[in-house]
């Protein structure tokens, strides 16, 4: 008798082995299994793993930890009955839903309930038909033997390869299948972690307050320069009249947006005022008439579908769109290089991860609609069915809107673990689809383009409304401020309008454009809103003289730092000016989000050492490629 | 209004852990196994410590007074190595000693070198081994834990007379395993190696309360698990592998090793010490490893019984060098591997 069982499982375990290979392989490649195509249950990974983990002890082993208390066993037996039951009613009612992801959610419900029942059926027999077990006998080792033989029928690993190979073929069927997929994998809808990165507190006071419009100034400024790239070149003299949306200033230049004025009224001057973050530069001063008299420099395009690509293109160009998420990016330059290296993915940044700011957060909720539109737009450029919405998991109202919103549309919400710097965009592009940017190359190059929720409802409100960039969401945070609010504020209002109207204390000491972990410092308050000015924060803390102690070598940044560097070692070389170690030590991937400064005990900037570094090394390069 | 504001390099809010917050917690971490010295040791152990923490605090005020340096003894720091110091030692050494090997320990071993993180040794192993080489008699005499006769061999603030001492002395686990008494399994079994009934250093003996305070650090992020797991890992598999006692088992011989003598103490807070300790994560484990093979090797190899100290020792040296060689690979950035590939295709 014992020869015999030993022989069936020796034939048996053959066949086991052959299926957990097959199963842990399918597990591996997008589409083939049924939670790793596009989509999925939030816990997929979870169950995922189980399934690996579970393909990969029948794979080797012989002998399997068994159960210890078996009436404990048994209720937890009836509670996972019941589970997969539910679940396959569940499943069931989801396959006859009319949208596509819910029938594939309903696909996946049914596989695992049918796995669970399937497992709970046969612990079920060996345990009250199969094997006839007296009371005293539970507990002994030999009865634990006996239970291996439920690990050793391949029924369960059978009936998990036909239902994956099912669903696979489903999932393709309806999808479609390209080669490109094997080389990147989408695990499931919540995210995938990055490398570092910390948690900061993120003081979101102003998250729940709606937005609020703040009429403009008697006195607008627009600075030539509002983007990474080329300057612009005003287009208005002192005593023109302009008119809302009209373009002042543009340039042949490529790499480059034209500015518009938010206001209608007279040009004062055109000379060098305070700029946000390059301290003095050319703008175009306007006295505001209060009659905002439009003008009609885009047209409106309510159906953009007979507008090719060109054309499309040429309105982002025009409405003076750039990224609004705070780099200032021109939107257009983005999409044409992009186009050329065949993008398959095209994700939403709504991380929003920098603490105290809410602007994307108060889109999101408010004008939804405009994002979808613009994502819409952005789709049909790229030729894409999918896009993908990266937001932080600590926004839950604004998953929810955004996940009725996209509900039949092929867009697909990716909630991430809330970490800083979750919006950065290598970091984003690994967290949404697990895909690495190598160093110095662009998110194109593994076919990812991102924009920032707000650039999105931009190019909305250009194609479909005919309106340039002249206003953005603004957050006005921190201690000096008396009332912290969301608002609306039209492009070239001063600094000091803003703050008055949430009530500037007299006691603030440090003002901040953008986040608190990004953002620059400003000393005057005559500098304009402009394009990229995602916040303005005031801090009342009295700074402490600098402090800075020496490294201890706790080694808290290179743990901290999303760009795996050692920033220590590039800091302690930067001071001794030794640039050439810098960049072997890759000072130059440095992309400046300020983890280990904050993280230093010591209270070391090094975000200020690793910016010395980076700038040398990048000299160093170029002078070098001159050389050559 | 004001018209002038500061202007600084980002970023603007910074996390509340400091060098003192650091330090903090690992003298939180060190408590209780403080406690159990003083109830394994008489209330004398309290003194010890309390001495060298004083003595080791007062000498680095001392010194940046003389050298016109900035106060640094508000970071800790010095409690921190004159606790560890204090641990280490026995609890008969006279009053004297944890002076003496506090003065080496943080002027030598730590402020010559330019202060806290510049230091290439860890003060307190310094120290400790400086009073080892000096005054070997005084600091290998072990003191029977628990025992009633301490109370009167063991005065607070006297010196230890020596035929007090003969009276109550012991022997370590670790030198029943050198000698190869088979004796230890009946006179030291490893439940009191675990809890720390049993001669040694002040904070050396109970694993269990070290281990308590090495989770503390780690669950406050103050350490990581890399160095610890690796040391004590290293020693776990080379005493089971090659075991060198023929009275006991592999395993009973494995948890001997790793319960006695100053392994504990050393993996959890000694290996550790940030400034003296490699702060790449590949790095971190390189250098436990090597930390658990030259403890097992002069364990097994060398003249004394216990090896941790020196092996501690000779790591630190070595961590700037490890370093310099474990940078990790940066993000997006190729692999070694991948490097060795395309130069292979060139």
């Amino acid at each position: 008798m014992k020869t015999k069982i030993a022989q069936q499982l020796k034939s048996r375990l053959f066949y086991i082995r052959l299926l957990s290979a097959a199963v842990l392989i399918m597990s591996f490649i997008p589409r083939c299994s049924p939670i790793t195509a596009y989509g999925g249950e939030s816990s997929g990974s979870l169950v995922m793993s189980l399934g690996r983990l579970g393909a990969v002890i029948n794979y080797f082993s012989t002998e399997i930890p068994s159960f210890k208390a078996y009436s404990s066993t048994l209720f937890i037996l009836v509670i996972l009955i019941y589970v997969a039951l539910i679940g396959l009613l569940f499943g069931l009612l989801l396959t006859f839903s009319h949208d596509k992801d819910y029938r594939k959610h309903g696909r996946d419900a049914i596989f695992y309930s049918s796995v669970v029942l399937t497992l709970v059926f046969m612990v079920l027999c060996v345990l009250y038909f199969n094997i006839n077990i007296k009371m005293y006998q539970w507990g002994s080792v030999a009865v634990y033997r006996k239970l291996l033989i439920i690990f050793k029928i391949p029924v369960f690993l059978l009936v998990y390869t036909v239902l994956c190979a099912a669903i696979a073929i489903l999932n393709i069927l309806e999808n479609g299948f390209r080669v490109s997929d094997l080389k990147y994998k989408i695990e499931s809808e919540l995210g995938h972690r990055f490398k570092g990165g910390i948690h900061v507190p993120y003081n979101k006071v102003t998250r729940k307050m709606a937005i609020e419009t703040l009429p403009p100034s008697k006195t607008m400024v627009f600075p030539l320069s509002q983007h990474i790239g080329a300057a612009c070149e005003s287009l208005v003299k002192a005593g023109d009249t302009v008119t809302v949306g009209q373009k002042i200033a543009d340039t042949d230049a490529f790499v480059s947006a034209p500015v518009h004025s938010s206001v209608s009224g007279k040009v004062l001057k055109v000379c060098d005022m305070p700029h946000p973050t390059l301290n003095m530069a050319p703008a175009i001063v306007i006295e505001n008439d209060f009659e905002d008299t439009p003008s009609d420099t885009l047209t409106p395009h309510e159906d953009y579908s007979d507008l090719s690509n060109e054309e499309l293109i040429s309105i982002i160009r025009e409405a003076g769109i750039t990224g609004m998420g705070g780099a200032s990016f021109p939107t257009h330059v983005k999409i044409q290089s992009a186009l050329k290296d065949n993008v398959d993915m095209l994700i939403i940044n709504a991380a929003e991860c920098e603490p105290y700011l809410s602007n994307d957060n108060r889109l999101m909720l408010e004008n939804c609609d405009e994002l979808i539109g613009g994502i819409n737009i952005l789709r049909r450029i790229f030729g894409l069915k999918h896009a993908y919405i990266g937001i932080e998991a600590n926004k839950p109202r604004a998953i929810k809107t955004l996940g009725r919103a996209v509900h039949k549309t092929g867009i697909r919400v990716v909630v991430l673990r809330a970490k800083y710097p979750q919006g950065g965009e290598k970091q984003l592009i690994k967290a949404v689809c697990g895909r690495v940017v190598p160093s110095g190359k662009l998110p194109s190059s593994v076919g990812c383009c991102i924009f920032n929720v707000d650039t999105a409802s931009a190019v909305y409100r250009a194609v479909v409304k005919g309106l340039p960039v002249m206003r953005r969401i603004v957050t006005v945070a921190g201690d000096g401020v008396s009332r912290p609010a969301n608002l609306n504020v039209r492009l070239g209002t001063p600094f000091a309008d803003v703050l008055q109207a949430c009530g500037l204390k007299d006691e603030t000491k440090k003002i901040v454009m953008g986040g608190p972990m990004m953002g620059a410092c400003q000393y005057s308050l005559y500098a304009p809103v402009v394009k990229g000015t995602s916040g303005l924060l005031c801090f009342t803390e009295s700074e402490e003289e600098s402090t800075e102690g020496s490294c201890i070598r706790c080694g808290g940044c290179v743990s901290a730092c999303p760009m795996n560097l050692t920033p220590n070692y590039i800091g302690m070389y930067a001071k001794m000016r030794d640039f050439d170690k810098c960049e072997k030590l890759n000072a130059a991937d440095c992309i400046e989000c300020g983890c280990c400064s904050f993280t230093c005990p010591a209270k070391i900037p090094l975000v200020q050492y690793m910016r010395l570094a980076k700038q040398n090394v990048i000299e160093n390069r170029k002078r070098q490629v001159l050389k050559k | 209004m004001s018209d002038l504001y500061y202007v600084t390099s980002s970023p603007h809010i910074k996390s509340d852990k400091t060098v003192r917050s650091v330090m903090r917690d690992v003298i939180i971490a060190l408590t209780p196994a403080a406690i159990g010295a003083a109830l394994f040791f008489s209330l004398r152990a309290i003194v010890i410590i309390a001495v060298s923490i004083a003595s080791c605090v007062l000498f680095e005020f001392l010194y940046n007074l003389i050298m016109k340096k900035k106060q640094t003894i508000g970071d800790l720091s010095a409690v921190v190595t004159g606790l560890l110091l204090g641990f280490n030692m026995p609890v008969a050494v006279p009053i004297y000693l944890p002076v003496i090997g506090a003065a080496f320990a943080i002027i030598v071993g730590k402020m010559l070198y330019g202060g806290l993180g510049k230091n290439i040794a860890n003060p307190a192993l310094c120290g400790r081994i400086f009073l080892f080489l000096s005054f070997s008699s005084y600091m290998t005499t072990w003191v029977s834990p628990m025992s009633s006769a301490n109370g009167a061999a063991l005065p607070l603030f006297a010196n230890v007379s020596r035929s007090a001492v003969d009276a109550v002395s012991t022997a370590t686990p670790l030198s029943y395993l050198k000698s190869g008494n088979a004796a230890i399994l009946r006179d030291v079994p490893i439940s009191s190696a675990f809890l720390g009934t049993v001669g040694g250093c002040l904070g050396e003996t109970s694993a269990i309360l070290l281990i308590l305070g090495g989770l503390y650090l780690i669950y406050r992020r103050v350490i990581t698990w890399h160095i610890p797991i690796s040391y004590l890992g290293t020693v776990a598999l080379i005493t089971l592998i090659f075991p060198r006692f023929s009275g006991m088992t592999a395993f009973q011989f494995m948890w001997y090793n790793l319960f006695s003598g100053g392994l504990m103490l050393g993996a959890i807070f000694m290996a550790t010490d940030y400034a003296t300790s490699p702060v790449t994560p590949r790095g971190r484990i390189i250098y436990g490893v090597g930390c658990g093979l030259l403890t097992v090797f002069i364990r097994y190899f060398g003249g004394y019984p216990e090896g941790t100290s020196f092996a501690i020792l000779l790591m630190n040296f070595l961590s700037w060098f490890i370093d310099s060689h474990t940078t990790p690979k940066k993000f997006g950035g190729e692999s070694r591997y991948g490097k060795l590939i395309k130069k292979a295709k060139e």
